[in-house]
């Protein structure tokens, strides 16, 4: 194991618990949740969803969007298309991330990390 | 027609603790021994990393200091009291976001008006105070105007679309603000000693990464642009880490999904056509060149502060509140000898009390 410095008198073994307890499931409708567009009106605006909750967005911002796609709506507008390749690509780069604290290598040096 | 696509298995993961727990042990693996001072500049970073425990899960050494990333309350008291004189005009109802309402002003606050009387509408959206313009002919429709980059290019349509329709009972109060200015003048000021910057997500879909590349190759800070879910956040603290420990300083991504290395062009063009960049005045940091909007002439009937001139009281700043330094990230708010006690936020002092995406509040909470 690396010699972890611990913030605060954490213990290694109630991390996983302990971050699993803290991180909100559901119920929030913020910003941060990109929704699906259902249709596209005529007006420009878009009937969007997510997590069973159905919104108006207007598309001004997002002409390219379509059916399907899902967008990130602030306040009533779609600010962006989210890109489906980028989250995959995200996901790998973080799995890469956490990976390396798997690395043999790694772990014995307790730093060594791979550049 | 391509199949509506699925990525609800995608976004769960980044709510995954096996993710998150690995991350953890990376940032420790990376974060420099002699400690390091991370800014987080996003009022929605500010509660993300309040609620879901992350300031705890750090190596010791290291510091999350929350900056001026919560939009009321960088709106300075003049601002406040402007939108309060606005409130007082007859034929005015004041459209806002509902953060707005409670925010106390030198003598007063919206809510305070609306008690008294007078006419103020709590909106989801600019859009919304559009529409209460054409169902309220004979009333005169103020939106208040306050927000980063995110919030800019919808009130920028919003104006554009009256402008369109002729609409002649609706204009705004302009109090919006840019982010890389006010970075300039944290990573400027020696007093701070910040060593890298956890980026806005939102701000960045608008502008994306360029406008803040003068933060690296000039101050030397690196700064990640991070989404809001918990993994998210560990993954832009993770590659700050990186940076740190490589010794580099980049404007890197850690949000691609919902930010394009060059923003959002169609958002950046509607606040070109409506807007123009001006000094504003941030709480906590003064004037800063550049770092707000004004309408533009071709759109100065929308400004409602020109339409309804309206008498602005005397500012006087809360008394023994320290927002400015919270918001400065040199002073946490439990440090504030109000906090909890004369201040919480059922009896706010101070704006970073009020509002949900202040570092008061979410400390209150959270902690
Ligand atoms: S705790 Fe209250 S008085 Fe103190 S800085 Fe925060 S808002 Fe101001």
């Amino acid at each position: 194991m690396p010699p972890f410095q611990q913030g605060r008198g954490r213990h290694e073994a109630s991390l996983a618990n302990d971050i699993e307890s803290r991180i909100p499931r559901g119920s929030d409708m913020c910003l941060a949740v990109p929704m699906q567009i259902l249709e596209i009106k005529g007006d420009g605006m878009a009937r969007v969803t997510a997590m069973g909750a159905e919104r108006e967005a207007a598309l001004d911002l997002t002409p390219q969007a379509a059916v399907g796609d899902y967008v990130l709506v602030h306040a009533g507008f779609a600010i962006e298309v989210v890109d489906e390749q980028y989250a995959r690509e995200t996901l790998d780069l973080i799995q890469t991330m956490a990976d390396m604290v798997d690395d043999p290598l790694f772990n014995e040096a307790g730093e060594g990390v791979p550049a | 027609m391509a199949a509506p696509q699925d990525l609800s298995a995608e976004l769960a993961k980044f709510k995954d603790p096996k993710l998150a727990r690995d991350l953890v042990h990376a940032i420790r693996a990376f974060s420099p021994e002699s400690g390091a001072t991370l800014m987080e500049v996003c009022g929605t970073h500010t509660v993300s990393i309040a609620r879901a425990g992350i300031r705890d899960l750090m190596p010791e050494g290291t510091r999350l200091a929350s900056g001026p990333g919560c939009p009321v309350c960088v709106t300075c008291n003049r601002d406040i009291d402007t939108v309060i004189a606005l409130a007082r005009v007859p034929e005015v109802t004041i459209a806002t976001f509902g953060d707005m309402t409670r925010v106390p002003g030198s003598t007063s606050s919206l809510l305070a008006e609306q008690a008294a009387g007078r006419s103020i509408e709590i909106v989801y959206s600019p859009l919304d105070a559009l529409a209460l313009a054409q169902a309220n002919p004979t009333r005169q429709i103020v939106f208040v105007g306050v927000g980063f980059e995110t919030t800019t290019p919808l009130v920028a349509r919003a104006v554009k679309r009256a402008a369109d329709m002729g609409l002649s009972n609706f204009s705004i109060f302009a109090a919006h603000k840019n982010m890389p200015g006010a970075l300039e003048a944290i990573v400027a000021d020696p007093q701070l000693k910040v060593d890298a910057l956890i980026l806005p997500g939102h701000v960045s879909t608008i502008i994306g990464a360029e406008p803040y590349r003068f933060l690296a190759q000039r101050y030397g800070i690196p700064g990640v642009i991070t989404g809001f879910e918990p993994v998210d956040v560990l993954q832009g603290i993770a590659m700050i880490m990186r940076q740190l420990h490589e010794g580099r300083a980049e404007i890197e991504i850690a949000y691609a999904r919902g930010v394009m290395p060059e923003g959002n062009p169609h958002a950046v063009a509607a606040i070109d056509e409506v807007f123009e960049t001006c000094t504003a005045n941030w709480r906590g940091l003064g004037d800063i060149p550049g770092s707000g909007y004004r309408l533009r002439d071709q759109f100065a009937q929308f400004d409602a502060v020109r339409r309804f001139q309206p008498t602005i009281e005397p500012t006087i700043e809360p008394r023994g509140c320290r927002c400015g330094d919270v918001l400065r990230g040199i002073m946490a708010p439990s440090d504030c000898p109000l906090f909890r006690k004369a201040c919480t936020p059922e009896n706010p002092i101070g704006p970073c009390m009020v509002s949900s995406e202040g570092s008061c509040a979410a400390y209150y909470r959270y902690y």
